[in-house]
């Protein structure tokens, strides 16, 4: 079964066609890459997922439900999740904070007439969130950053805060914009550890990323975009000896020595 | 130790102040200051946490002292009723004033709000049959309490100071909250709230809500206190020390809300003796305090935390 279907998905910026027919599915139980040069529309597909813009054309379905043209925070409280590829963060906010906030629509439903009546209940949600939000923190095991205001963190760390975050909306799917740009060889090690166990607690996931490492190591399916159109698509070995994906993307340096 | 003890220390001075001056004039800057400490705090939950800039504040302060003052004097009813009313009337420009914020950013915003302010006191002025026009409304009843009127300085500053403590409460629950933190998410990365499953039009609606019930109900408390109104008072000017207020005491803090309203509205008097140079004097004041202490006056005494 998939989660996740892509059907014919266009998008055109005036003249410029920045995705171009595209289908694919993301399977159950799964980590599903999305890689290609750069400008071949890896992440406009992310964000057309995500509701951020309407694809010119096609539909998307997640877990048997259409969002193509669903704003962002539906999307989100259906269990799709995503990290951006240039940080985005509540600056001024702790960790813990950050994390809450994403917890929001997910442990403190509430509406303001509510919790302003009833302050047992108030306390309740909080009460709720911060377990939550420990919780996950434990899973990424980022407790000691916990009070941390989140403009003084390493760049890295940074980036596992959005992960946390995200983990915080209760998600089926998680879309990753690039996770590991940027990291040094022990932060990638330690990234590629916390998707696994992300993967392991029940949640799948799709990413886009330029770091080869992680992709082979992770993935059980690529799929390989050009100009906005697929042209491979199959498990990391089957794209690594693809001739098409290494003469547009990947080079020789990736394939297998028969 | 301290810490713990601020609250109890702040509200035993604010008790005691009034005894403590002889000159009824004082107090009756006091109450007014009070009554710009809620509206400090309302505007601190849209523009000091949200991050959306308010220059309308006057336009909402007028249509609570309007709302309530009309419906005491014109209709004869109860001054409670009216600021029930008067509430209500801040429900209304909540979401009023909050929808174009969903389209418009930044200078755009301001000045809609702007705009808002002007067209409120432009009608206000010239609804002569509502509103009586230019010369105000006049002999606005004061509140009772169990039949009993409060008429002096005194009296309403105890009666105002009650209400201080109930929406600093309320406020310091707000910010300390859920909600406290999707006001200041969405200042910090709007796009970032939106994947968090949170509408973040329904949350500026609630930020630009609480601001005009704040500031609302502080008209309808001014309209009785004064007795009389009139609109020539609701200027941009009002709007914009307002924002100074939130600005120079520490954005986002209830302290910094009191801080700055305290400021803002008793400097004048301690700048009375420069005479002629007084709005000179106070305006630089004031744009020292922006320039060298950009977080606000608290952010002085705050250890810097990482």
């Amino acid at each position: 079964m998939s989660v996740l279907e892509i059907s014919n998905l266009t998008k055109r910026f005036s003249g410029l066609v920045a995705v171009n027919d595209l289908s694919f599915s993301v399977e159950e139980r799964s980590i599903h890459a999305l890689i290609g040069p750069n400008g071949s529309g890896k992440t406009t597909t992310i964000n057309m997922i995500d509701g951020v813009f309407a694809p010119t054309e096609g539909k998307i379905v997640f877990h048997g439900q259409e969002i193509t043209k669903k704003p962002t925070h539906e999307i989100s409280r259906l269990g799709l999740g995503r990290t951006f590829q240039n940080i985005k963060l509540f600056h001024t906010l702790t960790v813990k904070e950050n994390l809450m906030v994403g917890g929001h629509m997910f442990y403190a439903k509430e509406g303001i007439l509510r919790f302003l009546l009833d302050i047992r209940l108030a306390r309740q949600e909080e009460k709720r969130l911060e377990e939550e939000a420990g919780r996950i923190l434990e899973l990424m095991n980022m407790q000691d950053v916990a009070n941390r205001r989140v403009g003084g963190l390493p760049y890295g760390m940074m980036k596992m805060v959005e992960l946390a975050r995200t983990m915080m909306t209760a998600p089926k799917l998680i879309l990753l914009d690039e996770p590991a740009a940027g990291l040094n060889p022990s932060e990638r090690k330690k990234l590629m550890e916390i998707l696994m166990r992300i993967y392991e607690s029940g949640v799948d996931l799709f990413l886009i990323e330029h770091n080869m490492d992680v992709v082979m190591n992770i993935s059980h399916k690529i799929t390989v975009i050009n100009f906005g159109s697929k042209i491979a698509e199959g498990k990391p070995a089957q794209i690594q000896n693809n001739p098409e994906v290494i003469q547009a993307y990947l080079g020789d340096r990736y394939q297998k020595k028969a | 130790m301290i810490k713990k003890m601020k609250y109890p220390l702040a509200i035993l001075f604010a008790l005691v102040l009034p005894l403590a001056v002889s000159n009824t004039y004082y107090v009756t800057m006091f109450c007014l200051t009070l009554i710009y400490m809620i509206i400090a705090f309302g505007l601190n939950f849209i523009t000091g946490m949200t991050g959306q800039m308010n220059l309308g504040t006057a336009g909402i302060f007028c249509l609570g002292a309007y709302t309530s003052a009309l419906l005491s004097t014109r209709l004869s009813l109860s001054p409670w009723i009216g600021m029930a009313a008067s509430a209500v009337m801040g429900l209304l420009i909540g979401v009023g004033l909050g929808y174009p914020s969903f389209r418009l950013e930044g200078v755009y915003l301001s000045l809609t709000t702007i705009a808002f302010g002007e067209v409120v006191r432009q009608l206000a002025n010239n609804m002569t049959s509502v509103t009586g026009g230019a010369q105000g409304v006049r002999n606005i009843p004061p509140f009772t309490i169990f039949g009993y009127e409060i008429v002096t300085k005194t009296q309403n500053y105890y009666f105002i100071l009650g209400f201080v403590l109930l929406f600093a409460f309320t406020a310091y629950r707000i910010i300390h909250s859920k909600w406290g933190r999707a006001f200041m998410a969405i200042r910090d990365n709007i796009e970032a709230v939106e994947t968090c499953g949170i509408n973040t039009a329904h949350i500026k609606i609630v930020a630009f809500t609480l601001a005009a019930v704040y500031g609302c109900v502080a008209g309808s408390l001014y309209a009785h206190y004064s007795t009389y109104i009139n609109a020539s008072s609701f200027t941009l000017n009002l709007s914009v020390s307002f924002v100074v207020m939130i600005l120079i005491g520490g954005m986002g803090n209830l302290w910094g809300c009191m801080l700055g309203a305290v400021i803002v509205s008793m400097l004048p008097e301690f700048l009375r003796f420069t005479g002629e140079y007084y709005q000179l004097t106070y305006s630089v004041l004031i744009l020292l305090c922006i320039i060298f202490m950009p977080g606000g006056i608290l952010t002085a005494f705050k250890r810097k935390d990482s």
